[in-house]
Parts: structure tokens; sequence; C-alpha cells
């Protein structure tokens, strides 16, 4: 088959001495930056741009995706360990992935994390050499109204991963797009609820965002405690996935990878919306959903598993089209233009061993981040061994660290702590910060998808339920709110029965 | 008792350190540069104008020695870099890479986070824009002719623009009004962006501005007018300028590197010439002629003559076009 | 007082607020949308569902029925509080003081004061975390961190 041959000329690229020891080093110092907070795949890709100018093209974009990949897996390192999100998509790992750590099966979390996404990686990587071109063709198909639905039924399954109060959810994803419109509007360049703070105009950092509502909220949370408990339980169950949790993950890492290469393809939201449909859907088809939240083996490889194959899946549009599809794959794109290659349909025709060899060093790429991974697992669990007392005030000055890092402002570290106190009377009030954050990381395509709909359909909102794939999701968006308010009533319904004949 | 102590210590020591806060921080301009450098590119990942940047960035941490980090800050046609590098601290290390239209042109139309005529010191200018009439390759226009002819019947075609107020925006503006046509405008991020949303078939053309070239070279875009410029692209002798349809045309605005208000002489002189080498070196040619943009290099001298001319030229044209200040 | 009461009317006033400064920006019309449009949907959003969760409130047996004086019992609030203080104090020193030297005192008075460890552990856990996350972040990541009046 045309595909092996293929894929051995790339093998034989990729193995070329220089690309793997480039290819080792990208993943390697992507995974250490991923595992710090504050400087996220982005900032590294950048920061070791200029090593590679030396280096012929295909090994400077072997490099690079072993940065991002090794990136994306750090972020669910930190996630599972303290509860701080690396980056957007890991938000969803904390959710399940830190209850595990606390129930001292933070290394069947770590190890379940990094197979998954190995797998996921893997798989995704054979999806984008075989269905590719197609595959395109369908993103291609979606334009703003599609991607305003596809948001607004990204917000609704956030709500509906509320473990209380889905008015209180909602109601924090709102709050979510409120601050995601603070900044420059983009389309027209006013400032919008700046209030005169010049850092402001840049917006609400994520970093910033997420450190504050989850780290440091969850130290004030933890320090509360009159009785010297220990957060973590010492007992270690297990160093790696037992058998049980195997059974347990392996539809939840198949149904994430799919979920996650084909949300990846779609030039935008990528991989935190790829990680929390994945979570979504794992709850909806768990026979126990109510135990999501304390500690859910499939909570941690289903999202994962999403995130690495949206990884790959946006590569999709990148090596096809040449369309970027968010930052860091531009900073890719960027690359290759400057080494005079223009990505495109005419890519895998002009430059065979770069197209191939790039893929072959992701599939080994993937490989080298199980390989450095796993050992790791034993020094991070042994790491949560340190009493909290002394764990505590490291993790805040890491956490100050990062928002500081992030973009060189004590505004930052600011705006973290504003947000710390802010998540930690949130969580007193049983308000969660989970949808808040993704859904101000979404708000960017809201906010640019929904005008450009509307001036579109000239001012009509009928576009949105004239076109199949927006419909679609806002049919599904509405079942969602449907049924989930249905018990509600059935409840008041029965009470209300109760007490007529009582 | 314990609480006490914490109360106490926690007094003493942010006692302490706030008693030492009036100091303020230090900046030197001996040793610039010492720390990354980081260039604000106002159009998205993929625009020409990124790409330009990148390019940029890579040969002047070559030069320079310390990592130049592009970020892209899109939106507003550029607005929205321009006004966050006019927020930072002149310093040298937050430049940013947006259109002349940003000073001559939108300070016009909206009132925005900055002055133009004061919020800035201008480095150079390295390159121009273009843009053209861009449709698929597969449309039934073969031509201008048969795009006006199809619009007159079919009000409401609707395109995309690398942003609001860019002189593609502008000069499809005008070729709207010149012909009668009626056109719905999407304003997107950039180039790339706008590119995206015809491969998709969400609009009916796009206002290209350098991406499109790519796409036309791969036969997937096909060009139907140039505009921003009064002669034929030598690349493409078939497709005639807007001017010559006998309409009005926007003038090209340029590539510009600015920074902060401000900005030390020693640090600029370091700056500008490193730029300068850069721009003028092999490797930046070679992508300039790659995206097919013309190399229009002005210093700061001659740069802001020209900007302060194209900000009145705007202020005059724009009155005649009838826009309006919101 | 339930605590739901008073969350919600907190953020009915959040979404209030949100809605008069998108109404400010400007709303524009729907075939042209303006800037506070997506402001103005997403406050009003607030309010609406704010108010659901305050009629909630008045609900028994259902959800979330804390008072508030329960939410704080038993547990140790100063603690948090002596640590968010300690922290706006490093933010306002940072820049001044420099990273090293600010982050070694506020280390070793959370250790010490907070929770009492011993001089001993304070001064080398201290040291060894400023240093170390110094070297790590400013020297190998270049993420240059502040260097204060004394110069490092």
């Amino acid at each position: 088959m045309d595909f092996f041959a293929n894929l051995l000329t790339g093998l034989s690229v990729a193995i070329e001495p220089t690309n793997l020891i480039y290819c080792f080093i990208g993943v390697f110092v992507g995974t250490l930056v991923g595992v710090l907070p504050g400087i996220g795949p982005v900032g590294a890709m950048a920061i070791l741009l200029p090593l590679t100018f030396g280096l012929p093209p295909t090994t400077s974009i072997i490099m690079l995706a072993g940065i991002y990949y090794g990136a994306m897996y750090g972020g669910s390192t930190t996630s599972i360990l303290v509860n701080i999100p690396g980056e957007a998509a890991s938000v969803v790992t904390c959710l399940d992935g830190y209850q595990m750590a606390r129930q001292g099966r933070a290394g069947p979390a770590l190890g379940i994390s990094a197979f998954g996404s190995f797998i996921a990686g893997t798989l995704g990587i054979i999806g984008l050499q075989a269905i590719a071109p197609p595959l395109v063709s369908v993103a291609l198909r979606f334009g703003p109204p599609e991607y305003c639905s596809l948001v607004i039924l990204g917000l609704v399954v956030l709500s509906y991963l509320a473990q209380k109060s889905m008015p209180k959810a909602l109601m924090m994803a709102a709050l979510g797009v409120l601050l995601g419109t603070i900044g420059l509007d983009t389309m027209t360049g006013r400032p919008r609820f700046a209030f005169g703070i010049p850092e402001l105009l840049d917006g609400v950092g994520l970093v910033p965002l997420a450190m504050g509502l989850f780290g440091i909220s969850e130290v004030f949370i933890n320090v509360e405690q009159a009785v010297r408990r220990e957060i973590y339980d010492t007992k270690l169950k297990n160093l790696l996935p037992t058998f049980k949790d195997w059974m347990d993950s392996k539809w939840a890492i198949l149904r994430g990878t799919v979920i996650g290469f084909f949300i990846g393809a779609l030039p935008g939201p990528g991989t935190s919306v790829a990680s929390f449909v994945s979570y979504a859907v794992e709850k909806r088809v768990s026979k126990n959903p109510e135990k999501f939240g304390t500690g859910v083996i499939e909570g941690v490889a289903g999202p994962e598993s999403a995130n690495n194959a949206a990884t790959a899946g946006a590569m999709v549009p990148l090596l096809t089209m040449g369309i970027p599809g968010s930052v860091a794959v531009a900073i890719l794109l960027g690359a290759l233009m400057i080494h005079g290659i223009t990505p495109g349909p005419m890519l895998v025709k002009q430059h065979p061993g770069l197209f191939w060899g790039v893929i072959a060093s992701m599939y080994l790429g993937n490989i080298m981040l199980l390989v450095i991974n796993l050992p790791l697992i034993g020094m991070w669990v042994r790491l949560l061994r340190i009493p909290y007392a002394i764990f505590f005030p490291l993790i805040l000055m890491v956490c100050l660290i990062g928002a500081y890092a992030f973009n060189r402002s004590t505004v930052d570290v600011g705006l973290m702590l504003f947000f710390g106190v802010l998540g930690y009377l949130m969580r007193k009030f049983e308000y969660e910060p989970a949808p808040l954050v993704l859904a101000f990381v979404l708000t960017p395509i809201l906010d640019d998808a929904l005008r450009q709909s509307l001036i579109l359909s000239g001012g009509s909102f009928t576009i949105f339920v004239l076109r199949p794939i927006s419909s679609g999701c806002l049919i599904i968006a509405v079942l969602l709110l449907i049924t989930s308010a249905f018990p509600y009533f059935r409840k008041k319904g029965a009470k209300g029965a109760a007490e007529l004949n009582g | 008792m314990r609480l006490l102590s914490y109360s106490k210590m926690s007094f003493v020591a942010g006692f302490l350190l706030v008693f030492l806060a009036p100091f303020p921080p230090s900046a030197s301009c001996q040793t610039y540069p010492d720390k990354p450098i980081n260039i604000y590119c106002g159009f998205a990942a993929g625009a020409t104008t990124d790409l330009t940047a990148r390019g940029l960035a890579n040969g002047l941490e070559k030069l320079l020695g310390v990592p130049v980090v592009v970020e892209n800050k899109a939106g507003g046609g550029a607005t929205v870099a321009a006004g966050l590098v006019a927020s930072k601290k002149p310093d040298g290390y937050t430049l940013g890479v947006v259109s002349t239209g940003v000073i001559s042109v939108r300070p016009h139309l909206l009132k925005l986070a900055y002055d133009p005529l004061k919020d800035f010191t201008l480095i150079c200018q390295y390159a121009r824009y273009i843009g053209a009439v861009t449709v698929l390759k597969d449309s039934p226009f073969k031509n201008i002719e048969e795009f006006i002819a199809h619009a007159k019947v079919n009000p409401g075609l609707s395109y995309a623009s690398p942003g609001m107020y860019t002189q593609q925006h502008l000069a499809t503006e005008l070729f709207r009004q010149c012909k009668g046509l009626d056109f719905k405008h999407v304003p997107t991020k950039g180039g790339a962006e706008a590119n995206t949303q015809l491969l998709g078939k969400h609009v009916n053309f796009v206002a290209g501005a350098g991406q499109h070239i790519q796409y036309v070279k791969q036969g997937v875009f096909r060009m139907l007018a140039v505009f921003n410029t009064d002669k034929r692209d030598p690349n493409y002798p078939d497709v005639p300028t807007i001017k010559e349809l006998g309409c009005q045309d926007a003038p090209a605005l340029g590539y510009i590197v600015v920074g902060p208000k401000g900005l030390p002489e020693a640090i600029y002189k370091k700056l500008s010439e490193a730029i300068k080498k850069v721009t003028e070196g092999p490797d930046f040619q070679k992508l300039l002629s790659h995206l097919e943009i013309p190399y229009d290099y002005k210093d700061r001298a001659q740069l802001e003559k020209d900007v302060l001319v194209e900000y009145e030229f705007y202020k005059t044209f724009l009155e005649k076009m009838g826009a309006k200040k919101e | 007082m339930k605590a739901d009461r008073i969350s919600s009317l907190f953020w009915l006033a959040v979404g209030l607020t949100a809605i008069y400064g998108a109404i400010q920006l400007g709303l524009g019309r729907l075939r042209q949308p303006g800037s506070g449009f997506l402001s103005f949907l997403a406050g009003s959003f607030i309010c609406l569902m704010a108010l659901i969760v305050f009629f909630q409130s008045f609900l028994n047996g259902k959800g979330f029925q804390a008072k508030i004086s329960a939410l704080w019992e038993g547990v140790n609030w100063r603690r948090p509080l002596v640590i968010a203080l300690l922290l706006v104090a490093y933010i306002l020193a940072l820049e001044r003081v420099g990273f090293l030297l600010t982050t070694f005192i506020i280390l070793g008075v959370m250790f010490k004061g907070v929770e009492n460890l011993s001089w001993w552990k304070t001064i080398l856990l201290s040291a060894s975390g400023s240093v170390a996350s110094y070297l790590l972040f400013d020297t190998l990541l270049k993420a240059s961190l502040p260097k204060g009046i004394f110069g490092f």
C-alpha cells in the first residue's frame, strides 16, 4: 500500500541521528516547560525557535512538534498533582485527576494519562495520514455560524459537567464569557472594560486566571483545615494503572481519540474543547455519572487522549491547506515559510520527505514522551509525600513566578491573587471554577463568530438554524438543557403530589 | 497565641517589604538588549504581516542575541496591537509590527486606545501592502466585468477582509460605491483567516491582502482586479487595476515597525540599524519575493513625514467617502 | 441568612453592572453588532441565572442549603487571610526588592510564621526554594525575573 511505502520513507527520515536528537530535545524541553506553569508551549516554541535556524527544515519542524507534544503532556502533570492546570486543555484533567492524586492514586492517573496520550497520539497520526484531505473539506464547511453554535453547545456541555447546580454553572460560564470580553475589541479595536489599566488592554491572562481560580484558591481552602490533616493520602496504592484501570479506561481512550481528532481538525477551538467534550461524553455514557469529580479514571483517560488526538488533528488543516488551526501550529507554519516552504495542497507532492518525515517523527515523539515520562511518575508521586506545610509555600512560589513570567508584569500576579481569593469564596459558596475558565477560553471565538454570522445574515438569527451543522449543534444543546432541567420538574411534581395526598 | 504571632509576623514582613518599596526599579540602556524582546503583530498567524514579522524576528535574534518573540494580537485591523504597544514602557522590549493605517486611517473613524500622532515612536517601514478582489477558481466569474454584472443583479454578496478599515476593506468599499453595488463586509483577523472563509465558501469573495497570492499560485484562487496600486502587478499582467475600471482607489499602506513613545535614542539607534540590516538581508528579501510583496524601506525621518501626509490625506478622503467617526 | 441568597444577589449586581457597561460600549444594530453586544448577552444571562438561584434559595430540600455562618465553622480562617496579605506584600515589593530576596523573605515568613517550622528548616527551605527557582526560571529559561535595587 502506498501508505506504508510513504511511512517507510518517513521513518527513514525520522531516524536520522540529527532528527532523533532534536526530537528528543524538543519533547524533553516541552515536558519540562509544560510542567512549569506560566510558560506555555507557545512560549517554549518561541524561545527555542532560534535554535532551528541552522537546521534543515525537516529537523526544525520535528523539534518544534516535539515541544508541542511535550508541553501538552507536562500540563497534565501539574493538573493531576496540584490541581493547577498547565494550560486550558488540562483544566478538565484537574477535575478527576487531582482527586485521584488525593486518594493516593496519582501514579495510575499519571500513567493512564501518559498511555492514553500515547495511544491517542499514535492513532491520531494514522488518522492524519489516512483521512486528512477529506477531513479538511469537512472542516472548511465550518463557517462563523457553525463555530458560534459549536461554542454555545460547548458552553452548555460545560455547565452540564456541573456537579451540583446547573444554573450556578451556567452563570459561571456566562461570567467567563464576560471576563473574556475584557480587553480590546477585535473587530473595532476599542477598549472594553479595561478601567484604564493598560495591562488589561490585552485582556485577562489565562495563566493568572486559571492559576488563581484553581491553584491559589486550593491552597487557601487546604490551609484552613483546623485539624492537621494530610491533603494527600500517603498510602500509595499503585504506581501504574492496574488491570482494572485499563479495563475501565479502554473505551474512554478510544472515544477520546476520535472526538479529539475531529475537533482538533477544526481550525480554532482545538485541544481545550476536545478535552472537555470528551469528559462530558464519558460522564454521559458512564453507568455512574455521579461519581465523576471524585476521582474516576475515565475522567482522566478520556480527556487526556482527546487533547493529544486534537494535537494531531490540528496538523490536518496545516499540512493539507496551509491553514494554521491555532497559535502553536501557526508558529510551525511560520517556520516552514521562513524556509521557503508553503504548506498547502502542493506540500505533499513537492516535499514528500518533509511531510512524511514530520509525521513519522511524531510517532517517535509519542514514544519518547512515554519513555521519558513513565519513570518520572515515581518521582512525582514521591513529591506528593512532602508534608503540606512545606509543600504549599512552594506551590505558591511557583504560581507567583508563573504568573509573573507570563508577561513580565506584577499586574498579572495581582490578578492571580484576586482570582485566588475569588476562587476561594466561590468554592465556599459552591460555585464551580471550571466552567468559567473554559468559557473564558472560548469567548474570543464566540465573539467573532457571533458578530460575523449576524453580518452575513443581515441581522437575522435564522442563519443559525438554516445551516445543517449549526442547527445540529444547537439542537443538541437545547436537548441537553431540557434533559437536565427535567429531573427537577419531576421532583417538584412528585413533591406537589405528595403534599396533596399527605 | 499562635494567631497573634501570625498576624505580627505578617505585619512585620509586610512592613519591611513595603518600606523598601519607594525605590523605583531600574532600567539600563547600556546593556540593551539583555531580555527577550516582544513583537506584537497586528494580524493573525499566517497572514503576510505575521510571516514578515516572524522573518524579521528571526533575523533580529541572530543579530541581537536575545530571543525575539512574535505574539499575535490581531483585531481591528492592527489597532489592537497598536493600542497594546502604546501602553507599554519605552524600554525597547516591546515593539509592534502594524500597518500605517493604525495611524493614518483608523483614528478618523473610531475612538481608539491611543493617540495616533503622539503615542508611538516610528522606527521604520519595510514593505507595502497589496490587495486584490479574489474569488475561488471554480467560481463562474472569469473576469471583473462578469463579476460586476453578476453583483448588480445579486445584491448582498459577502466578502471577507483582513479587518475593519484596512486598505483592502476601504478599497472594496470604494469599488462598491463606484459601481453602485451592495456588499456585505465580514471583517476577520487577518489575510489568512479571510482566505479560510473563502475556501470554506462562507463568503463570495475575499479582499485579498497578500496571502491570497499563495493560493493563486497553486491554482485555488483567481484574482479579478488588483487595488491599492497604480500599476498592474507584473506577475499577473492580465489582471486590471481598480483605477482602470474608473474607480477611485485607496493608496497602499505600509508595514511598519513601531515602539511606544519616548524610546531612548540609544536604543532606537541599535534597533533601527539592526532592523535595516535584517530587511536588506538575503533571507528577508527571499521571503518578500516568495510572498510577492513589494519591498519599500523607509527610515524614521522619511516615515514620519509620509505618515503625516497620509494622515491628512485620509482625513479628507474619508470625509468625502462619507465615513464618519463613530 | 442562607449563603445562596446573598451570593445570588452579588452576582445579580455584577450582571447589572455588566449590562450597563455593555450599553455604554454600544450594542450596534443586529446587522452590525457593536462592541458591547456579547457582554450585554453575558451580563443578562448572569442576571437571569442569579435570579433563578435566588428564588431557588427559598425552596427547602434541594441544593445548597448552608447558612453563611456555617461556611466558616470549625475552620481556621485566619491562615488563608494571613497568606493572602503576605501575597499582597509580595506583589508590592517584588519589583523593588528583586525576586530573590522577596521570595526568600516570603517563604521564610510562611514557613516560620504560619507553619512554625524550626529556624534551621526555615532558612534552608527558603534559601533553596528561592535560589533553585531563580536558577531555573531566570538563568535557564530566561524568563527575566525582576532584579531589585540590590542588583540581583
